[in-house]
C-alpha cells in the first residue's frame, strides 16, 4: 500500500459521491454533503450538487453585484456573497489545501485514468512537458479566473456584453459535460444553435472536451493546468494546513526525479534550493514527488506541524519497482519490456 | 374510464352547485394583466414574487418555509393577489390555498423558489411533509437548475390523508390547451410526458416564456369529497435548438486535434533529442 493507492482510493469515493450523490444518499446527501464542497461536481448534474464555487462566483456577479451596483448600491453590499463564498472556500482550504485538486476534484481523477488508459493502450506518453511549454501555459488558469469567473460575468450584470457571458466559465468547462455524460445525460454534450454567442461557446466547449480527451491519454492532466480552481486555491495556500517542505541536499541538484514525477510539470521542485514551502501555484499536493524522492527527509507533507509523508529511500525503492511493473502492464501487449 | 367520468361529473357538480365558487388554483399571472409592470422590471433577485389565486372566497393562504414554519399570507386589498413574504431563507417554499365547506375540501398547491439566505435545509423535507389531506407530490421535485421540460417524462405521488391513493384518475392541463389523464399505481405513482404543445418556438430559452400544467385529482371519502391540484411552470425542450449529433462532432475535432497535436509534438521532442 502506497500514498498513490491510497489518493486513489480516495478520488473513487469523491468521484462516487460527487458525481451519483442522489443515487447514494438521496437528496439529503446531495444537498447536504455535495452543495457543500466547492467541488467540480457541478450543478448541471441532476444527480448530485447544486452548488460549484465557480458557478457561484459567476452568478453572484452577473446576478448581484451589476445590478446592485447599477442601481447605486455599495460595494460592501455588492460583494459581500462573494466575500461570504470566498470565506467558506477558505474555510475548507484550511482543511484541504490543494489538496483537494489531487484528492478530490472528479475532473482530475477522470483526466488521471485517461493518463493511465493512454499507458495501458501503449500509447506514446509524454512525461514531462518542457520549460517553455509550462511557462506559456502558467498565465492562462489566471486569464480564465480574472476574466470568465469574474469580468465577464460582471460586464453581463452591467449588460455591456451579452446575457450567454453570464457565466461563460460554465459554458465551456469539461466537469459540466464530464458529470452529466457519467450520469447518462447527453443534454450538455450538444451543439447550442440558439445564438451566435452560444453557438461559439457550445462548439468551444465541446471541441474543448474532445481536446481535453486525447491529450490527456498522452500528456498528465492537461486541463488542470489551465483550471480557474487551482488559481483559487492558490491564493488560499498560506493558510492551508497541509503543507510541502523542502529540506535542499546538494544531491538535490543532479537527482531532478521529484520533478520528473509531478504531474504538472513542476520544475522548480527540483531546481528551488532555498524556499522551504514548496507548494508552487500548480501543485495539486498529490504527494507524488515525496513518494518518488530518494533521500531521507528531503520532501515532507505535513499537516500542521504533523509529518504525514517523509521521502525515505526504503519507500521509494518499493515505490519505484512498483512503479515499473505497473509500467509494464498493457492491454495490448501484455507486459511492456 | 367510467369511474374517472363520474368523479369529475361529480365533482364539477359539486363545485357549480356548492355557492358557486370557481375553481382554487394559483396563478403566476393575473387573469386580466395590468397596463405597467414597472415591479417586473427590476432586479429579479428582489421583485417581489407575486400569486394569483383564482378565486380566493373563503379561501386560506399558507406560505410554508423549508423548516417548515407556517406563515398565513392575505391577499391584496379587494384582490386576488399575493404578495409572498421574505422568509429569511432560500429554496423551495410551499404556497398553499384551502377552502373546505360542509361536503367539499378545495386545494391548490405550489412550489415557489426563494431567493435569500441559504435555508440549510434539504427541499425534500418540505416536499415530504404531509401538507394537505390529498396532495400531489413531484417525484422527485425539481431543484435549482432543473426545469420541467416537453417531452420530459415526470412522476408524480397522490396521497391521501399520508398514504398512497391507489387507482385514482390524474389529469393534466396545459395553458397551451393540451389535456391528459392517468391513473395512480398501487403505489400512488402516475407519470406523465409533459406535451409538445408550444406554438412558434424560437430558439433558446429566454425566448420562450414558460407557460403552465396544472395536476388535478378528485377523492370522496366519508361523503367529503376532496379536490386538490399541483400546479407550475414548464418550459419548450431545449433539444429544439441544441444539437447532440453536433456536439459529438465537435467533440471528434477536438479528439482528432488532440492527436494531430501531440504527434507533432513527439516528433519535434524526437528531433530535439
Amino acid at each position: 500500500m502506497n500514498l498513490t493507492i491510497i489518493r486513489r482510493l480516495i478520488q473513487i469515493t469523491a468521484f462516487i459521491v460527487m458525481v451519483y450523490g442522489i443515487g447514494l444518499g438521496g437528496y439529503y446527501l446531495a444537498d447536504k454533503l455535495t452543495s457543500s464542497l466547492p467541488a467540480l461536481a457541478c450543478a448541471y448534474d441532476m444527480q448530485t450538487a447544486d452548488h460549484c464555487a465557480l458557478i457561484s462566483f459567476q452568478h453572484q456577479m452577473a446576478h448581484h453585484a451589476a445590478p446592485v451596483l447599477s442601481s447605486g448600491g455599495s460595494i460592501i453590499q455588492a460583494f459581500l456573497p462573494t466575500a461570504i463564498t470566498l470565506g467558506t472556500f477558505a474555510l475548507l482550504l484550511i482543511v484541504l489545501s490543494k489538496a483537494f485538486c489531487g484528492w478530490i476534484c472528479p475532473l482530475g481523477f477522470f483526466q488521471e485514468v485517461l493518463n493511465i488508459i493512454g499507458q495501458k493502450l501503449g500509447l506514446q506518453q509524454t512525461q514531462t512537458l518542457s520549460k517553455n511549454i509550462t511557462s506559456k501555459t502558467r498565465p492562462v488558469k489566471w486569464l480564465i479566473m480574472i476574466f470568465l469567473l469574474f469580468i465577464f460575468p460582471l460586464l453581463a450584470g452591467f449588460g455591456v456584453v451579452g446575457h450567454e457571458l453570464g457565466d461563460p466559465f460554465c459554458r465551456i468547462c469539461p466537469s459540466r459535460i464530464l458529470t452529466t455524460l457519467v450520469t447518462g445525460d447527453t443534454k450538455e454534450l450538444v451543439v447550442d444553435t440558439s445564438s451566435m454567442s452560444y453557438l461559439i461557446l457550445s462548439v468551444l466547449a465541446t471541441f474543448l472536451f474532445g481536446l481535453m480527451i486525447s491529450i490527456g491519454l498522452m500528456v498528465r492532466q492537461p486541463f488542470c493546468r489551465i483550471c480557474p480552481m487551482l488559481s483559487l486555491n492558490t491564493l488560499f495556500k498560506k493558510i492551508g494546513l497541509v503543507r510541502l517542505v523542502k529540506e535542499a541536499k546538494p544531491r538535490c541538484v543532479k537527482c531532478g526525479l521529484c520533478a520528473k514525477s509531478c504531474p504538472m510539470d513542476i520544475h522548480e521542485i527540483h531546481t528551488d534550493m532555498e524556499n522551504k514551502d514548496v507548494i508552487y501555484p500548480d501543485c495539486t499536493l498529490c504527494g507524488r514527488c515525496v513518494e518518488f524522492c530518494p533521500d531521507k527527509d528531503v520532501l515532507k507533507i505535513k499537516y500542521a506541524f504533523f509529518p504525514i509523508l517523509s521521502s525515505d529511500p526504503g519507500y521509494f525503492k518499493k515505490r519505484k519497482k512498483a512503479q515499473t511493473q505497473w509500467e509494464k502492464i498493457t492491454l495490448f501487449g501484455g507486459h511492456k519490456k | 374510464m367510467k369511474n374517472k367520468n363520474m368523479i369529475f361529473i361529480a365533482s364539477g357538480l359539486l363545485s357549480i352547485s356548492h355557492l358557486c365558487y370557481a375553481e382554487l388554483l394559483w396563478s403566476p399571472k393575473p387573469k386580466t394583466p395590468p397596463i405597467t409592470h414597472k415591479i417586473h422590471q427590476t432586479n429579479h433577485r428582489i421583485k417581489e414574487k407575486i400569486f394569483y389565486l383564482n378565486d380566493n372566497t373563503h379561501a386560506h393562504v399558507k406560505f410554508i418555509t423549508p423548516s417548515l414554519n407556517i406563515k398565513i399570507v392575505n391577499a391584496q386589498k379587494d384582490s386576488n393577489k399575493y404578495i409572498l413574504p421574505k422568509t429569511g431563507m432560500d429554496n423551495y417554499h410551499a404556497l398553499l390555498a384551502e377552502r373546505k365547506t360542509d361536503n367539499t375540501y378545495e386545494s391548490s398547491l405550489r412550489y415557489v423558489s426563494m431567493r435569500d439566505k441559504p435555508s440549510g435545509y434539504s427541499p425534500r423535507k418540505l416536499i415530504k411533509k404531509n401538507k394537505l389531506p390529498l396532495e400531489i407530490v413531484p417525484e422527485p421535485m425539481i431543484r435549482e437548475h432543473w426545469h420541467f421540460y416537453t417531452s420530459n417524462n415526470h412522476n408524480y405521488k397522490v396521497l391521501f390523508k399520508g398514504k398512497p391513493l391507489a387507482d385514482t384518475w390524474v389529469t393534466l392541463n396545459t395553458s397551451n390547451g393540451s389535456n391528459l389523464d392517468a391513473k395512480t399505481d398501487i403505489d400512488g405513482m402516475v407519470s406523465f410526458i409533459l406535451p409538445e404543445d408550444f406554438k412558434n418556438i424560437q430558439p433558446g430559452r429566454r425566448a420562450n416564456q414558460p407557460e403552465e400544467f396544472i395536476l388535478r385529482t378528485v377523492h370522496i371519502s366519508h361523503g367529503i369529497t376532496y379536490k386538490t391540484n399541483f400546479s407550475a411552470p414548464y418550459s419548450v425542450n431545449p433539444s429544439h435548438w441544441n444539437s447532440n449529433i453536433g456536439g459529438i462532432l465537435s467533440l471528434s475535432i477536438g479528439f482528432l486535434s488532440g492527436i494531430i497535436i501531440m504527434r507533432k509534438h513527439n516528433r519535434a521532442s524526437r528531433r530535439a533529442s
